[in-house]
């Protein structure tokens, strides 16, 4: 730096005359225009009468020969007399002749400083999945819901982001018009985990990666698959190219996009990208996954030893409700939320106590839920042969690994349902009997068939 | 021998090869780079010389030799051919003409028309050939603008004004002349440089040279950095074989498309949620070249780490890096006979940038210059550069949010500069490079945040459209939106305030030009798309999770039991 070349000249004036010219030649410089081109003035404040005075040229491609026209004309108009010029004087060499104190006069505005919002909060992804619940990602009653292509969008802008960190995503969902503080995040990345979209790690930022694009066999159709993972109209209309596609909308999630096709017919080579064909998802999940007991003696362990400072609230799982508040008194098996007030900033712990192990286990709302409703009123599901449908009280929502096997039966959320005592059940579509069966076995659970 | 249609699409994909979205784009084409272009993106062979061979192809679609004189159409060139402008192969003989020009040759018509014909083989006059009239290439330009916008690039072919109103847009596109070339390897010799310099620091040494070439000056003091930086480039890439080092007078041009290259690194910050911060080295996909699958390794017996792209223009990070060492390194890297290293520079100073594709993104060196009222990371080494520093921010030309050291070496964060009066301000002499770095060239800047843009295309998604804010060194500016159908705002716009655009934009591409008392002073273009546009991810992460809760210890990506643990995909951090 110190690149500007100067054009100097020696005047004469006290310390007010110095100041007028200044302005004059600042008056001249802002009416033609040419801060870029005369950027500032440099003159001394020292000397008695005398001074010398140098006008900044930032003109590369000026001769050395002669003093750029433009300097003239400024220092013309402020009366600054142009016959006895020095030029060119180096940056570097202008203190040979402005010695002393200097005033410095910039032509240009200087840019204000931005300083950031105050930083948000980092987000404890974790503590806030142990949090989400209460149907906290409530399921409309609706079932023909409209096509709402705020979350067809949302996958579409997943698939070509392919990865990012819970803060990414709460911004998109909120430039879509999908959270707000009553409607978080979490929620939303739950449903597209469950649906097979996206996988996540809770404990790096929310970490999250789209899936590759897949087709699932739907449970009990084997000629019937639901595209998961990356996707995007292109791709679609490509798949729509080469077999029978149908979408179905469904509430607070992308379409499920169902093909009818057999896998041999070489519906590999889209020209996008290849697809991953996999049998049933659901089945094969299933049949990898522990019993209840076993989920639940390896869940994380809590090694809180200091329960005094928190308000204790128990879970009482025939009212499925949190009771009242109060200090602890002693751990007794079953839910248990601990509230915390770490400096105005409250936290809360969900934790499962597991008497005979003598084990306080975390885990999501849901998960613990079902923990200490199995274990002390029983659960039970209804399977309906003609809709292919499990029904599942919504108190007792299955723990997030076997909600996972459900909802990639079909592809589909569960919808809602209301019963004339006000009771709400969750209805899985395309559960076989079979994976009804198994599923009810690893969770412990009593299952009825009702015939329509 | 390969037809017009297939040089159209080679140098279509040469000129776009390795570069990031959003990064300017100029169809600077010379003889080495036909060459490249015949080697790599051609799918036939050439036989002989690749430039006799591209004129040939041009001559035999665009000259009609059976009428005397022969006469030049253009005509079948205008437009597209599916997406790719037809008028490529064409518009880089004519660059290519421009590269031929002497020194001596003034910038007219006349001297500009004698290298076309020469190069066209018609007949030697000095005026424009038969057939093609004034403004008749106009369109192939605008087609091509068109395509680099459309690819996601900045375009940078321009019109210029009276006699020049059609030849700027050539001139506009050549970059190093012939004898610009000669020139530079007679400096590179008699500086004695050492081989190791990148990019940056070669442009900073050619900023500190006396350079009388009227272009060449020209060029490497431009107010656009862009155009800088493509001077930078192609110096660089002259350097980078290393044949200036021979006094011969074909120093310059001895390459014919199979000169090695090396892979420049910067630096990525990952900084974990407890506030602990790793650089990682960072690799940039080598611009203009169309690599092979790469393994690079840290040293003669470490593992090897293959090279996967992370998006156009980078490679995913790697290995953990100390960001200042006593001399560049230079890693190994296997896989293509065209790439003999990847480079690691000695430097003094880091400035990085925020994620261009994501505002909450990582900090990285994803831009060879900084924009006008851009937030950029400044990292320095403890001591000189530390403090000079600190005489920036005492001076009011810089201003920070936070000074962090770790390490041996210092943090400034979310830096801004304030004030266009570097030119004024003397640096301690080993500190220029940083104080040039930071300058501002322009007067003014545009700035856009906020909507909802697509990840992979530089563009925003209809309906969520950005917001724009102008940064310069006025209070006020006049900004004009010019999208395909016609003036979409005119406005005068306070410095450093929000401006909204009306959401619904059509798809398509939008220049904003910010001027000053009629003057103007900077101008981006930007772009929205529609959401049947959106790109999908061609590769994403394969993320597994296992954990209890939510998987109940399978090993799951989404629908599917992986057999994997751990992100298969991850790069090697540590």
């Amino acid at each position: 730096m110190g690149d500007w070349r100067f054009v100097v000249v020696r005047l004469f004036g006290a310390a007010g005359q110095r100041r007028m010219t200044c302005g004059r030649i600042k008056q001249a410089v802002e009416q033609m225009g040419e801060s870029a081109r005369l950027p500032l003035v440099k003159y001394e404040l020292g000397r008695r009468g005398e001074y010398y005075l140098g006008l900044a040229i930032n003109i590369p491609e000026a001769e050395n020969r002669f003093v750029p026209e433009v300097a003239q004309a400024v220092l013309r108009s402020a009366s600054v007399p142009v016959t006895q010029l020095i030029w060119p004087v180096d940056g570097s060499q202008v203190v040979t002749f402005l010695k002393g104190d200097l005033e410095c006069e910039s032509f240009t505005v200087p840019i204000a400083y931005e300083r950031s919002d105050r930083p948000p909060e980092p987000v404890d992804w974790v503590r806030l999945i142990q949090e989400a619940g209460l149907e906290s990602d409530g399921l409309p009653v609706d079932v023909n819901v409209p096509s709402d292509e705020r979350f067809d969008r949302l996958l579409y802008w997943c698939s070509a982001a392919g990865d990012g960190d819970g803060a990414r995503l709460a911004e998109v969902c909120r430039s879509l018009g999908i959270v707000d503080p009553a409607n978080p995040t979490w929620p939303v990345l739950r449903r597209m985990v469950l649906l097979g979209h996206a996988e996540y790690e809770a404990n790096a930022g929310l970490r999250w990666a789209v899936t590759e694009p897949t087709l699932i066999e739907r449970c009990g159709t084997p000629d019937e698959h639901f595209l998961a993972g990356q996707r995007s109209p292109e791709f679609i209309a490509a798949l729509s190219g080469q077999a029978m596609v149908s979408p179905t909308a469904q509430p607070d999630a992308p379409r499920r996009i169902l093909i009818r096709t057999d896998p041999a017919s070489g519906l590999l080579h889209l020209p996008s990208r290849p697809v991953r064909w996999i049998g049933c998802a659901a089945e094969t999940i299933a049949s990898a996954l522990p019993t209840v007991d076993e989920w639940g003696a390896r869940l994380p362990t809590w090694d809180e030893r200091d329960f005094g400072r928190y308000q204790v609230e128990r879970y009482l799982p025939d009212q499925d409700v949190f009771g009242p508040p109060s200090p602890f008194r002693g751990p007794t098996e079953g839910l248990h939320r601990f509230r915390l007030d770490l400096g105005g900033r409250p936290a809360t712990t969900l934790a499962y106590y597991h008497a005979a192990a003598c084990h306080w286990h975390c885990g999501d709302f849901y998960g613990l839920r079902f923990l200490a409703r199995v274990r002390s009123v029983g659960c039970e599901a209804v399977w309906r042969p003609e809709s292919r449908e499990l029904l599942v009280q919504a108190c007792d929502r299955w723990p997030m690994p076997y909600e996972r096997a459900l909802v990639l039966a079909g592809g589909l959320l569960p919808r809602r349902l209301r019963t004339a005592s006000d009771g709400a059940f969750l209805a899985y579509p395309d559960v076989t009997e079979q994976l009804a069966r198994s599923l009810c076995a690893l969770l412990g659970l009593e299952w009825k068939v009702i015939d329509e | 021998m390969p037809n017009y249609e297939s040089w159209n699409s080679a140098v279509i994909g040469y000129v776009t090869a390795g570069a990031a979205k959003g990064s300017t784009i100029f169809l600077s084409v010379d003889d080495e780079a036909v060459a490249e272009v015949a080697s790599r993106f051609l799918d036939q062979p050439v036989a002989g010389d690749p430039v006799v061979d591209l004129v040939s192809a041009v001559r035999a679609r665009t000259v009609q030799d059976d009428r005397f004189p022969p006469r030049v159409g253009l005509d079948a060139l205008r437009g597209f051919a599916g997406p790719q402008p037809r008028g490529a192969a064409f518009l880089a003989v004519m660059v290519l003409a421009a590269y031929r020009m002497h020194e001596e040759e003034g910038i007219d018509e006349s001297n500009y028309f004698l290298r076309l014909r020469e190069l066209l083989r018609l007949p030697s006059e000095r005026c424009r050939p038969d057939g093609m009239v004034a403004g008749s290439e106009e369109p192939l330009w605008l087609a091509w603008n068109d395509h680099i916008t459309r690819s996601g690039f900045q375009a940078s072919a321009e019109r210029g004004s009276g006699p020049q109103t059609y030849l700027r847009y050539v001139f506009s596109q050549a970059i190093l002349r012939e004898s610009d070339k000669d020139h530079l390897c007679r400096r590179f010799r008699e500086a004695g440089l050492s081989g190791q310099l990148d990019c940056d620091q070669l442009g900073f040494w050619l900023s500190r040279q006396q350079i009388n070439r009227r272009h060449l000056h020209e060029g490497l003091t431009h107010r656009e950095p862009a155009r800088v930086w493509e001077f930078y480039r192609a110096a660089h890439r002259l350097y980078e074989t290393g044949l200036w080092r021979d006094a011969g007078p074909q120093a310059s041009r001895g390459t014919d498309g199979g000169a090695t290259r090396r892979i420049e690194c910067g630096l990525y910050r990952s900084e974990t949620l407890a506030g602990a911060v790793d650089y990682l080295l960072f690799p940039r996909q080598p611009g203009r070249s169309k690599v092979a699958a790469l393994v690079a390794s840290a040293g003669p017996n470490a593992p090897g780490f293959p090279l996967r792209p992370l998006r156009p223009g980078f490679f995913q990070p790697l290995w953990r890096q100390s960001p200042f060492g006593q001399q560049a390194i230079e890693f190994d890297v296997e896989g293509d006979v065209a790439i003999k290293a990847m480079l690691f520079p000695r430097r003094d100073f880091w400035i990085m940038t925020v994620d261009p594709e994501n505002p909450m993104g990582a900090w990285a060196t994803w831009k060879p210059y900084i924009e006008l009222g851009e937030r950029v990371l400044v990292l320095v080494g403890s001591g000189a550069f530390d403090e000079e520093m600190a005489r920036f921010r005492d001076a009011k030309l810089i201003d920070w949010e936070e000074r962090r050291a770790v390490d041996g070496w210092v943090e400034y964060t979310k830096c801004m500069v304030l004030s266009y009066d570097w030119g004024g301000y003397i640096p301690r002499p080993e500190c220029r490079s940083l104080a040039d770095a930071l300058a501002p060239r322009a007067m003014a800047g545009v700035s856009l945040c906020g909507g909802l843009r697509d990840p992979n295309q530089n563009a925003w998604l209809r309906g969520h459209g950005p917001r724009l804010r102008v940064y310069g060194f006025e209070r006020h500016f006049s900004v004009t939106i010019v999208g395909a159908g016609g003036q979409v705002t005119c406005a005068d716009v306070e410095r450093q305030q929000d401006v909204d655009l009306a959401q619904d934009l059509d798809a398509g591409s939008y220049t904003v030009e910010v001027s000053c008392a009629g003057r103007k002073l900077g101008s981006r273009i930007f772009r929205i798309v529609e959401w049947d546009a959106i790109q999908m991810h061609p590769a994403p992460p394969e993320l597994v999770n296992s954990a209890i809760t939510s998987t109940a210890g399978l090993s799951l990506c989404g629908p599917i039991i992986t057999p994997v643990a751990s992100s298969s995909r991850e790069a090697p951090h540590g």
